[in-house]
């Protein structure tokens, strides 16, 4: 089962080195037929290429979302789970503070003050994602700081920085993975959110999510507009959650 | 007693917390909302004054005192766009989305459970297969597009329900709850499967446990114990999860609000951010932010109080 969604994953990867640019055209509302594959949109764009190219910003924004909320998370985690006390306080305060705010309200403060734009949006959405691995990290770490391994660690002068990333954090590594792959499945989805409201990534760049809304306007002329988008982000989306939950399955049975 | 003064000694500087952030983030903004609303090219001198008058040319600090001190009395400034206060602009609002959580919250619940208790038990026959594919499904399916296709079946083809916009419910409960089903529907689709995934999880986990083996052995029929022995020690996480899951739907309001033209709290803030509407802005994610940390805390306390070990701990 999960073999088979990695599979499509793979090859929607493979899909975008090798995209058609062939994004404005002539003629508009084309049905499905042999010269443009999905049909045209609104503005006589391929749709088919339009969704090819979608995967690219998906694939962008859903990996630099990860690499920013996963590196700010695992330090702040290592941090606050290591050294504890005032510390652990403090940055766990502020990361539940962060946790109040439901889901893409963030991400969306964020947008409203920088303005929207890819860049923009991946910040947005790696700040967002801050708090999973923070929390899952920090967990991790206190988990480990007082084993064994550690200890001796300590007795040979090891300095503080050493322990936590040379020896504890290999610990935790699944754990980190299974998270990142899970991060980024919520992150296309917000991103198609955000893109659907208009405020993520803008045009002519196309995004699943904003193809979503001008289908939307058409939906009484050509409804099958909105399938397509609709179809790459669930399989994108369920991907990523198989290759999570497979990985947690391996790795870790018994745990949440 | 300490633990209910700890609880609520946290809930309070998270609080403090959370509008510290959003104060401070709207501060940061670049661009003078004063040229906002009178145009680029206004007089400079017109400009200060409109300054001083919207009070914002006191010290940070001050600022963010006043604010809250507004807060605290109900009193949530003016919104730039509307020219109106806030609190009329969000009291008329709070309506829909109120409903609209309530009702997803409802059809979760009633769909959710039964079903969570049914694949735990029967997880290896055809329909457990087919209810887990459903949740994993559901939790990959963007939420709104499963709304537009709703529309597309129920408003396009089948021409049963409205394809957007919203009535009050002092006009027409019925009217009302039509417009607000099919979000409703949409919303809950990733909640259930959640809730379904969790409770089947929990559920498991209590079947391993002696209670049950203890309970089976003096012959107790496999249903009573269920429903009256796990059900009960399952249903504790399920609250953690649903007090998650209010976040989950007042985040996802924002988006469905949009797409079915709903007004209320969800679409306001995509509509203040496009306009720059900071006041509206500031005070709509305050309220939101603090209403989920409210309802976390409640969820703890009544956590605490259904389960009397906790306190102890």
């Amino acid at each position: 089962m999960i073999l088979f969604l990695f599979t499509v994953m793979c090859v929607s990867l493979v899909w975008t080195p090798y995209d058609p640019i062939k994004m404005i055209r002539g003629a508009a509302f084309q049905p499905a037929g042999a010269d443009h594959l999905l049909g045209t949109d609104n503005f006589g764009r391929d749709i088919f290429s339009r969704l090819i190219t979608g995967a690219q910003s998906a694939f962008l924004v859903g990996t630099f979302t990860v690499l920013i909320g996963g590196l700010i998370g695992t330090a702040l985690g290592s941090v606050a789970g290591y050294f504890g006390g005032i510390t652990d306080e403090i940055i766990m305060r502020v990361i539940d503070a962060q946790m109040a705010f439901p889901g893409v309200l963030i991400a969306l403060m964020i947008i409203s003050i920088f303005g929207t734009g890819l860049e923009n949006t991946i910040i947005a959405l790696g700040i967002m994602s801050v708090p999973r691995f923070a929390r899952m990290v920090r967990s991790g770490f206190l988990q480990y700081r007082d084993a064994d391994f550690v200890n001796a660690a300590k007795a040979r002068g090891a300095s503080p920085l050493r322990i936590m990333y040379i020896h504890i954090l290999p610990n935790i590594l699944s754990q980190l993975v299974i998270t990142a792959s899970l991060s980024f499945a919520t992150a296309i989805l917000s991103e198609t959110g955000l893109s659907y409201l208009g405020l993520g990534v803008q045009p002519p760049t196309p995004s699943w999510g904003m193809m979503l809304k001008d289908a939307q306007q058409y939906i009484y002329l050509q409804p099958e507009q909105l399938i397509y988008p609709g179809i790459m982000i669930t399989i994108m989306v369920l991907g990523f959650n198989f290759i999570g939950d497979g990985l947690r399955d391996i790795l870790d049975a018994g745990s949440e | 007693m300490k633990y209910y003064l700890r609880k609520l000694l946290i809930l309070a500087v998270t609080l403090i917390l959370v509008s510290l952030i959003t104060f401070g983030v709207f501060q940061i903004l670049p661009g003078d909302p004063v040229l906002v609303m009178l145009g680029v090219d206004a007089d400079p001198a017109q400009a200060d004054v409109l300054r001083e008058q919207l009070g914002l040319n006191a010290p940070l600090p001050v600022r963010y005192l006043q604010w809250v001190a507004g807060l605290l009395h109900g009193d949530m400034g003016t919104s730039y766009k509307y020219s109106r206060p806030v609190r009329s602009i969000l009291v008329q609002r709070i309506q829909p989305t109120v409903i609209l959580a309530l009702l997803t919250i409802a059809i979760t619940l009633c769909i959710g459970i039964p079903l969570g208790i049914r694949l735990a038990r029967s997880a290896s026959k055809w329909y457990g297969e087919l209810i887990s594919g459903v949740t994993q499904l559901g939790l990959a399916i963007p939420g709104f597009w499963f709304g537009i296709l709703l529309v597309l079946l129920f408003a396009v083809h089948l021409d049963l329900l409205p394809a957007g916009g919203y009535v009050r419910w002092e006009q027409s409960p019925g009217e009302c709850l039509e417009s607000l089903i099919m979000p409703a529907c949409a919303l809950s689709f990733g909640t259930t499967a959640t809730i379904i995934r969790y409770l089947r999880n929990t559920l498991l986990d209590q079947m391993n446990m002696d209670y049950v083996r203890t309970a089976r052995s003096k012959g107790l029929s496999e249903r009573l114990l269920v429903y009256r022995h796990v059900l009960r020690n399952a249903l504790i996480p399920v609250l953690t999860i649903m007090a998650m899951l209010v976040t989950d739907i007042l985040a996802g309001s924002i988006i469905i609000e949009t797409v079915f033209s709903i007004p209320g709290l969800g679409s306001i803030i995509t509509a203040s951010i496009t306009s720059r509407d900071f006041p509206l802005l500031q005070s709509t994610v305050m309220y939101i932010a603090a209403l989920v940390v409210v309802i976390n805390t409640a969820v703890d306390i009544l956590y605490s109080v259904i389960d009397p070990r906790i306190r102890v701990k």
